[in-house]
């Protein structure tokens, strides 16, 4: 701490004899005799239940009355310690390691959660106890902890008494000396006059009381800070996100079988892309880029590739529009298809088996709900045949829920608007008049329209099945015999050769035509730019890349969809037999900044000072500081803001000045000045 | 070997210039070194040295300020991107000491640090430029950042000078033709006296880093010092390079013991730099910015969501 104080020795066999200010090991003993000293009377404060508020104080009161003891007793003494350079480096090795401690175990936290962290050290065995009492859960805040910092103040207040009178050039060294002191005080003003609070804002709602944030459990933040005379009010809550960008990645290290590298080559998806993958060799260019696109591909035989069969129908649904399509056996997103309006579904497997035939009938439904809104509100009640919905003037009961009522033998088309399934009630009002009452499920308008002469105005009734369509008749198409099934409430009904071309009746008007089989289906993408402009339709970014090998002059041009991965598709795919990988994706639109408009207000809800806070960019009113610092992804109504209350702040600072000022003043202004004032004095 | 040729195959086309001229120009140190001065008597390995080392900074300089327009931000969030700035930050540093003609092994000795450095960075090569999160969007970034690199880097230099420091004590001269002579020069450099100026220069560059992350902290984090892992092992740098310091003024200290004090001290660099991502405590720092945790692993610290800091 201060230049050439110490006269010394050399010989290093005089080094046990030294005084205790200049001997090193013994001092480091003391210290750490200070600091066991503290833990114990740490230890039995908890004990005997001083909050930490408490322990504060008694600390400040044991070492003030020891500094007074010091100072009337052994003054010479305690002034040649704290003022001896050994002294000074010894503590501030110590305090480094204590600190160093402090960031190896999780910190704040309860003796509970310590022990947890911490397992079998925290038990009962000497680690656990040394641990414990050392009070490692919270280092920084323990008493020993402090008392290291306490002897620092001290010393470095005696170094600068000593180094009096202080010229210019030595100004840095009081500024130095006098740094840590005024930190420490700042700090410990902060602890005792601050707060730090944290609270879930509202948009629009005023809020007042804070959580006071103590420990790193945010369940535990129990005691409330009250905004003395104000409240804040969150205005609007806005998440400011980077732009989407589009990616290639090249993997020139590919296993060939899809196993990828971690760290692949990344580019900017743009069209015209062009260059050569390193490791590699190939060229590359990027044929086409559409950010927002659809995929029109087809299933095409491919006889070079693995065994995929997949069989094309044609389905006539009695509308005049077939729908075409291909069934995957090995697929199971693609081996089933359920007709939309859920009169049919489509099946095909590579081989039958009974259990699988079986199964194939519509699930046994739960009842679903009867809904009635009336004046605004709106009661449910389950849908289960036989009870009865009770009201003061009438009650309705469910009689039969018909699956396809009553409509399934009709000889003409059935419109989907009269196509079950249906909730038969019967109403009876006060008086004990009857009427019947039908519900449609598929198209709840249709049965409102024929209730409303039986029910009161204004009063709809509901019927709503959970789930969505599950159709009881089925064509099962299998491929190793060949055969089409139709199946009933897993009943097999009929069953005939698959013969393309021939269509295979299932009801009248509706039939499935096998019209291809493809014993290697590959598919083949071709995306085109979403006609619906991202509207109704999702569309999702892909590109068309060309591939050369310049060794082989060999080509491949393919297109890679940025949703593949989201659509549990491969994430890449390898060209040149393996030798590259490529993946294309959206770099998710990370957030930049949060923005909350914070509005603060008084009783009367008349508004005092409002700013938009963002992270970085808090609002300071009434010596309250309020900092963006929290958000419910899942609520964009909500934003978490803390409070900051820290009287010690600017002798803080303070002290951070001094240093720094000071730190450069010793090193490079002393020079300079202390020759102009050796100068002058010459 | 090959995982390593291909790193260096992905490598941006400047990274590998500088990365080549680099090694070379150590290389071309080593063999000013070694070769008698009769097989180069105009002494052209070490002039073309000078000139590879100073093609390497360029083309590393080059580098950062590529990244930095590529990405709209300062170029040092990552440890690619840190590795490299640090590497031009010493660079320069030692150009500017101006000692490269006169002390030849320091120069051989930074260029050893540089390559690890960009070691470093190929192993740990960025796929993309990675977005800022919203608290480092701040004017204090590229400040804090320069000020702590610029330390890391001040004491590196102090780290070579007290390696040298131990080599060669005060008034011991080698023979002009042996290794150690033609090494350190023939001027007769107080190294104990350049490694104290440069260890300054150090600890002053730590101390101002530590206190411009104080006051950004006190903007993003809320409070200035919030015992985080990595503001409490640059703590405990300043406190070690502090204890440093003081050595050279005791007796009990002064000399040898002051000199190894200063090369151990340089391991706390590290720790800081690199070692603070294995702590137990990682998950409750909010300055991971070079290996942020894992999602599962990140959580709220003091009420801060971990997108916010």
């Amino acid at each position: 701490m201060t230049d050439s104080l110490e006269p010394g020795t050399k010989q290093a066999a005089e080094a046990a004899a030294r005084p205790f200010h200049l001997n090193l090991p013994l001092q480091a003993a003391a210290l750490l005799g200070w600091c066991a000293a503290w833990m114990a009377a740490q230890s039995l404060l908890d004990h005997a239940g001083a909050d930490p508020r408490r322990q504060i104080l008694a600390f400040l009161a044991v070492s003030g009355a020891l500094l007074v003891a010091l100072s009337l007793r052994a003054r010479r003494w305690a002034f040649q310690l704290f003022t001896s350079v050994p002294f000074a480096i010894a503590q501030l090795l110590f305090l480094a390691g204590a600190v160093a401690v402090g960031t190896f175990v999780p910190q704040e936290l309860g003796p509970k959660d310590v022990q947890a962290h911490l397992g079998a050290a925290g038990g009962s065995d000497s680690a656990g106890f040394l641990l414990r009492h050392a009070h490692a859960g919270d280092l920084y805040h323990s008493l020993w902890f402090s008392g290291l910092l306490l002897l620092i103040a001290v010393s470095t207040l005696a170094v600068a008494w000593k180094k009096r009178p202080y010229p210019m050039h030595r100004v840095g060294f009081l500024l130095v000396h006098l740094a840590p002191t005024l930190i420490l005080l700042g700090g410990l003003w902060g602890r005792f006059a601050g707060t730090r609070a944290f609270a879930r804002l509202r948009v629009g709602e005023p809020a007042a009381s804070f959580h006071v944030v103590a420990g790193a459990d945010p369940a535990a933040w129990q005691e409330t800070y009250d905004l003395p005379g104000f409240s804040v009010r969150l205005d609007r809550f806005h998440v400011d996100r980077y732009d989407p960008r589009l990616k290639l990645y090249a993997f020139v290290e590919p296993d060939g079988k899809g196993g990828f590298e971690r760290d692949p080559k990344a580019y900017e998806a743009r069209q015209g892309l062009e260059g050569r993958l390193p490791v590699a060799g190939a060229r590359f260019k990027v044929d086409q880029v559409l950010p927002d696109a659809v995929d029109q591909g087809r299933w095409m035989e491919n006889p070079a590739a693995p065994p995929n069969p997949a069989l094309q129908v044609l389905l006539g649904l009695g509308d005049g529009r077939p729908i075409m399509g291909y069934l995957l056996p090995g697929d199971p997103g693609t081996s089933r298809f359920d007709e939309p309006g859920g009169r049919f579904g489509l099946v095909c497997r590579a081989r039958f088996d009974t259990a699988e035939a079986a199964a194939l009938k519509a699930p046994t439904r739960e009842p679903g709900k009867l809904a009635m809104t009336y004046l605004g509100k709106t009661l449910e009640h389950e849908a289960r045949p036989g009870t009865s919905w009770d009201f003061p003037v009438f009650s309705l009961k469910v009689v039969k829920a018909h699956r396809d009522f009553p409509f399934k033998a009709a000889s003409k088309d059935i419109p989907p608007e009269i196509r079950g399934p249906w909730l038969e009630l019967k109403l009876r009002t006060g008086d004990g008049q009857e009427a019947p009452i039908f519900l449609c499920a598929r198209t709840p308008a249709f049965s409102d329209e024929a209730n409303a002469k039986v029910l009161p105005p204004g009063m709809t009734l509901r019927y709503a099945m959970e789930g969505g369509e599950a159709p009881d008749r089925f064509a099962l198409l299998t491929l190793e015999d060949q055969k089409v099934r139709l199946i009933e409430g897993g009943q097999v009904l009929r069953a005939e050769p698959i013969t393309l071309n021939k269509p295979f009746v299932l009801a009248k008007g509706l039939s499935v035509t096998p019209m291809a089989l493809l014993p290697h289906a590959e598919w083949v993408p071709d995306f085109r730019p979403n006609p619906e402009g991202g509207t109704s339709t999702p569309g999702r970014p892909a590109l068309k890349i060309t591939l050369t090998d310049p060794e082989t002059g060999t080509s491949e041009s393919r297109w890679l969809d940025a949703g593949a991965a989201a659509a549990g598709a491969p994430a890449g795919q390898v060209f040149l037999g393996g030798r590259v990988g490529l993946l294309f994706r959206e770099q998710p639109a990370g957030p930049r900044d949060f923005r909350s408009v914070l509005v603060m207000q008084d009783a009367a809800g008349r508004e005092l000072a409002r700013k938009e806070v963002s992270i970085n960019d808090p609002l300071v009113f009434r010596g309250h500081a309020f900092y963006q610092s929290n958000y419910d992804p899942r609520d964009p109504g909500v934003s978490g803001v803390t409070v900051v209350r820290d009287p010690g702040r600017p002798l803080t600072w303070l002290g951070f000045a001094c240093l720094l000022l000071g730190t450069a003043w010793m090193f490079y202004l002393k020079p300079t000045l202390k020759r102009r004032a050796e100068g002058k004095g010459a | 070997m090959p995982h390593l040729v291909a790193q260096v195959a992905k490598a941006a086309l400047p990274f590998q210039l500088a990365l080549a001229a680099f090694a070379l120009a150590f290389l071309a140190t080593l063999a000013s070194l070694w070769l008698p001065a009769a097989k180069d008597p105009k002494d052209r390995a070490y002039a073309s040295a000078r000139v590879l080392f100073l093609a390497g900074l360029a083309l590393n300089a080059y580098l950062v300020v590529d990244l930095g327009l590529d990405s709209g931000r300062p170029p040092i969030k990552t440890h690619y991107e840190s590795m490299l700035f640090f590497a031009l930050l010493l660079g320069l540093l030692v150009v500017l000491l101006d000692r490269l003609r006169k002390v030849r092994i320091l120069g051989a000795m930074t260029l050893v640090l540089i390559l690890a450095a960009l070691g470093f960075a190929l192993h740990r090569q960025d796929i993309e430029a990675a977005a800022l999160p919203a608290s480092l969007n701040s004017g204090w970034f590229l400040p804090h950042a320069t000020l702590a690199f610029g330390g890391y880097a001040s004491a590196s230099v102090a780290l070579f000078l007290a390696l040298l420091a131990l080599r060669k004590p005060a008034g011991v001269a080698f023979e002009p033709g042996s290794f150690w002579g033609r090494a350190l020069g023939a001027e007769d450099v107080d190294f104990v006296k350049l490694h104290r100026q440069w260890l300054r220069l150090g600890f002053l560059l730590l101390l101002a880093g530590l206190a411009t992350g104080a006051l950004w902290a006190r903007s993003a984090w809320a409070e200035p010092w919030s015992w985080d892992p990595k503001q409490s092992w640059t703590l405990v740098t300043l406190l070690v390079y502090g204890a440093v310091l003081h050595m050279h003024h005791t007796e009990l200290f002064k000399g040898r013991k002051a000199l190894w004090a200063s090369v151990l001290a340089w391991a706390f660099i590290l720790m800081t730099t690199f070692g603070v991502g294995f702590l137990p405590t990682r998950s409750q720092s909010m300055h991971l910015y070079s290996d942020p945790p894992a999602p599962a692993d990140a959580k709220d610290v003091k009420g801060i969501h971990p997108e916010m800091y």
